[in-house]
């Protein structure tokens, strides 16, 4: 017990290391080649009228910080989803809301002529929030034993499905929404600017901690329905709980950076070898791992092509790809 | 002090099927109880409307007098213990994993773990002969210990009244009788109150109290083994011709089909 314990600790404390010793080499990358002095220096003694440090504080500051906890999010929110539907290849993307964040996303760029990246972090979250809420109440959140994770992910297919025809019909009227939505959809942190960020963190810092609340609540489900109830466990409660989490999670990280693949989806079956089956760690490792892969996606993104970036969604999926592949190919899975 | 479970008018039906219809019972505190009868004759049902995991349609589960579908979850589940009729773990999970989670009603978001869940843990996976074992995974064990495991679970749970389903299902002869045997050492060792759906009307003779018998979705007849296994009985619950004997070991009540 208490081995183990420690051995928990060691690997929590080996994850957390590498998601930061990984955002802070990521400052030194970028379209702009920035001397190590001056980027230690504008960290340290920062001086608001040297344009250098300014590019270090407004841009790869926020831009790894957004990593870090969009990865995270993502994380996290994949290992939940995969415990709530007890599906091992379920993804947080299966509940709709990156079809509500697009939607929200174009229906900006066609309505209000939105073009920059941070103009369409609100109507994302605002799409995002109504196809969650919608998912919610056709997967039966509102009924007395709570919703039934396969009528979730069926609602969530639904609605995403719908949300993404809609988006298409505008971007098919639209040219122009066309060109600044091809560069959303991919997924990505470049576009984040300071402000962006702080708008956004007072919500992952309540999403955060809600997530982290649904892993406590959610693993005495992995014995079943009935053991859980016996054990005195709300499921119904529980559920719609931490589907509220998930998608809060998702919804704001695709706001933020857009439809990002793959995260939620490998970062579980990476960390459960490593942690085993207890929810609660799976949860706190995949938040980890899910961020310093996050930023090393980012930082990958600007080393393949000198001189040009590719956003970290694109790269994520390269890594992403063959990373499942060797999982399930290698592994002895550690099953839901 | 022991808790008392009962229930009164008890319906129960799935859709328009009724499954139980005007139960009444009264499980005998600090006593094993086995519910027996047919297939399909909500046995398992009964059994997860006592545990509080089923709510009834009708009726009421008494606990000391106070209905449990209307307490505080947590609170029965300190008071309740229940294993359901071939429960799963996830694989990679470990004895100890799966025995900790039966302190979850006495846990707290604030308040994860303590010494004194550490010591009921020990106690119960002791008591099941599986200390030594604790860190092996689930899946690695052979039936009869798996079940150890699920009842050092329950165990540590804590409660006065054990409800469990099928114990012995899957389990051979000798498994079978070993589970029993291990059950009635921490009825008495703890002075539990057990109840548990059997399917070996023999077994439940040997190692219960009382057996109370359902037929058509009701109580046929109930009371300790002399009374409830005759032969005009067996005819009424299963339709079986039989022959009821006193076991030569025991003198307990044994069937012979005919």
């Amino acid at each position: 017990m208490k081995r183990n314990t420690s051995s928990h600790l060691a690997t929590l404390a080996i994850m957390t290391t590498l998601g930061l010793v990984l955002a802070f080499v990521s400052l030194w990358f970028g379209v702009r080649p920035l001397p190590t002095s001056t980027v230690w220096q504008a960290l340290v003694a920062f001086d608001p009228s040297n344009t250098e440090h300014m590019i270090v504080h407004e841009l790869r500051l926020p831009r790894a910080m957004a990593a870090l906890i969009g990865g995270g999010a993502l994380g996290m929110a994949g290992a939940l989803m995969q415990s709530l539907s007890r599906n091992p290849l379920a993804d947080p993307g299966l509940l709709g809301v990156n079809g509500g964040a697009a939607l929200g996303v174009v229906i900006s760029i066609w309505v209000l002529g939105a073009t920059a990246q941070s103009q369409l972090v609100f109507p994302a979250l605002a799409g995002a929030g109504l196809a969650a809420t919608l998912v919610l109440l056709l997967g039966g959140a509102v009924r007395p034993r709570g919703p039934d994770p396969t009528r979730l992910i069926l609602a969530g297919a639904a609605v995403g499905a719908l949300f993404l025809a809609l988006t298409w019909a505008i971007l098919i009227l639209s040219r122009e929404s066309l060109d600044t939505y091809r560069f959303w959809v991919l997924g990505g942190f470049t576009g984040i600017t300071k402000s962006d960020l702080v708008a956004l963190l007072p919500l992952f810092a309540v999403s955060l901690p809600m997530g982290l609340a649904a892993a406590f609540l959610l693993a005495p489900l992995i014995l079943g329905d009935d053991t859980a109830r016996a054990l005195g466990v709300r499921v119904g409660f529980v559920r719609v709980f931490s589907t509220v989490a998930i998608v809060a999670l998702c919804g704001l990280t695709v706001s933020m950076a857009g439809p990002i693949a793959f995260i939620g989806l490998v970062v579980p079956h990476l960390v459960r070898p490593l942690l085993g089956a207890d929810l609660r760690l799976v949860a706190i490792g995949s938040f980890l791992t899910g961020a310093a892969l996050a930023v090393l996606a980012d930082i990958l993104g600007r080393l393949i092509l000198p001189g040009q970036e590719i956003e970290a969604g694109a790269t994520m999926a390269l890594i992403g790809g063959p990373s499942l592949i060797l999982l399930v190919r290698f592994r002895r899975e550690v099953a839901l | 002090m022991t808790a008392h479970l009962t229930c009164e008018n008890l319906c129960l039906s799935y859709g328009k099927t009724p499954v139980l219809t005007d139960v009444n019972l009264d499980l005998v505190p600090g006593q094993i109880t086995a519910i027996v009868g047919p297939n399909g004759c909500g046995k398992s049902s009964l059994l997860r409307c006592l545990s509080r995991v089923q709510s009834p349609t009708k009726g009421q589960v008494l606990l000391d007098g106070e209905p449990i579908h209307k307490q505080n979850t947590k609170q029965v589940a300190r008071k309740i213990a229940f294993m359901p009729q071939s429960a799963t773990a996830p694989t990679g999970m470990r004895i100890m994993d799966l025995v900790l989670r039966g302190r979850t009603p006495h846990q707290s978001p604030l308040q994860q773990w303590t010494s004194e869940d550490q010591r009921i843990v020990e106690r119960a996976l002791d008591q099941v002969g599986l200390t030594h074992r604790a860190h092996e995974l689930l899946e690695d064990l052979s039936g009869g210990q798996l079940q150890r495991a699920w009842i050092a679970m329950v165990l540590a749970q804590d409660t006065e009244i054990l409800l469990l389903d099928e114990p012995t299902t899957f389990l051979d002869l000798a498994h079978q009788q070993d589970i029993l045997k291990l059950v009635r050492e921490l009825q008495a060792d703890r002075g539990l109150t057990v109840a548990m759906v059997l399917h070996d009307i023999n077994l439940a003779s040997r190692f219960t109290d009382n057996i109370i018998a359902l037929r058509d979705q009701n109580v046929l007849c109930s009371g300790v083994p002399q009374d409830v296994i005759t032969e005009p009985n067996i005819q009424d619950i299963y339709g079986l011709a039989c022959s009821v004997i006193a076991d030569p070991h025991h003198g307990l009540p044994h069937i012979i089909l005919k």
